[in-house]
């Protein structure tokens, strides 16, 4: 566990890295093709693989993949999409061998969580440090290619999906305004605190499927969305800001392992991530939209509380 | 078979309805397109319409609309080979 968790904080921070001392004109295209191939791909990915390969192996040539983009930084389109897919490879075989291996939510979180450590880190660091990050992804890659996997088999589920359409269109939109909220978050005090910022989002993720294996899933999401709701109301301070953030990041785990339990494994994890990538475009194309904070999560608390409900009676 | 064409078609014209409620079609087309031949286009072959028009947009619009056509088109892709991957697992 420890190891897939360390493994995912490398392979956000290559990929930060990456982008950010990839030298291109038109940067906008790099980080939309990048958010394509990392988020979107996970889905079709998710169907085409779950069943067919073994879950470590796959995360190795994630691992592999992002290794590999860095000695291509000079075709700077080929670079990201490798790097891009590569991330979306190394998240879907480690989502699945985590999914796997425990049927709660704690470990989901635990998984999830260091990625927006390493992105953060990776896009302060200067291209010396690719010496340094080649060292540490190709020991990770080594070891997790060498780790004892879970046999493809597992991975296979008997799912049904009619009559869950609703639940899963639901528990979708919530990650979506989710990939919104985390796009547009421009807190005047951001800057001021970005470190603090990343740690309440990783906290927030980690601690957020311990507390749903504890009290529930229904329980907790409601609780840490009202939370968040009325912290967003007073955003501009930034401790009730901080705190709206890490509530609202408690979900993330949540509708995760969740949707993981109503449908395909596979598929569910990159639904989501597609989710983030839909909630991510507007922003990524430069539109930029000013809706109140707390009113989104107001919309996502209504469409999580009613999503949970019905995936409950399922 | 035919149910992947029946989705296929209500995709395309889920995205055309969608782009012309984002105003890109409405505002952006031109006007000999909107003409009786696009709307048979529409009606008829939707894929191919949303193709001319993405094409139109693509090679001689403002870069944020040709941003907005690659991304539309590129979460479409990824939309119906998932769903195409369902319904092939589905019926194995």
């Amino acid at each position: 566990m420890k190891l897939i968790s360390i493994a995912h904080f490398m392979v956000d921070l290559t990929c930060a890295f990456l982008v950010a001392n990839i030298i291109e004109e038109n940067i906008i295209i790099i980080i939309l093709l990048y958010n394509f191939c990392a988020f979107a791909l996970q889905m079709p990915f998710g169907v085409l693989l779950e069943n067919n390969v073994k879950c470590l192996k796959l995360s190795a040539v994630g691992i592999f993949m992002v290794l590999l983009s860095l000695f291509i930084m000079e075709i700077p389109i080929l670079a990201i999409v490798v790097a891009g897919v590569g991330n979306a490879l190394f998240h879907l075989g480690g989502g699945l061998w985590v999914m796997n291996r425990s049927a709660k939510a704690g470990p989901l979180g635990v998984f999830i969580a260091p990625g927006a450590m390493g992105i953060y880190i990776g896009g302060l660091l200067g291209i010396s440090w690719g010496y340094v990050i080649f060292l540490a992804m190709i020991t990770i890659g080594v070891l997790i290619w060498k780790k004892q996997d879970i046999p493809a088999e597992t991975n296979c589920s008997e799912v049904e999906l009619s009559g869950k359409k609703f639940t899963i269109l639901t528990l979708f939109m919530v990650v979506v305004i989710r990939g919104f909220i985390g796009m547009t978050q421009v807190f005047e005090w951001k800057s001021e605190f970005s470190f603090a910022f990343v740690v309440v989002v990783v906290l927030g993720k980690m601690i957020g499927g311990y507390l749903s294996d504890m009290f529930g899933a229904e329980k907790v999401g409601k609780i840490s969305l009202l939370i968040s709701m009325g912290a967003f109301l007073f955003y501009k301070n930034p401790f009730l800001g901080l705190l709206g953030v890490l509530t609202f990041q408690i979900t993330m785990p949540i509708t995760l392992w969740f949707i993981s339990k109503i449908t395909y494994k596979g598929f569910g994890f990159g639904l989501l991530t597609f989710a983030l990538f839909i909630g991510a475009l507007p922003t990524l194309m430069g539109f930029y939209l000013e809706i109140s904070i707390a009113l989104l999560v107001l919309v996502s608390f209504v469409l999580f509380c009613v999503g949970i409900k019905q995936g409950d009676q399922l | 078979m035919k149910k992947i064409q029946i989705m296929v078609k209500k995709i395309g014209m889920l995205a055309i309805a969608s782009l012309c409620l984002s105003n890109v079609l409405v505002m952006q087309v031109r006007a000999d397109i909107i003409m009786s031949p696009a709307e048979e286009l529409l009606y008829n072959k939707p894929i191919l319409f949303l193709l001319i028009c993405a094409s139109d947009r693509l090679f001689g619009g403002a870069p944020e609309i040709q941003l907005l056509i690659i991304a539309t088109l590129l979460v479409l892709l990824v939309v119906v080979v998932t769903l195409i991957l369902l319904l092939l697992k589905k019926k194995r």
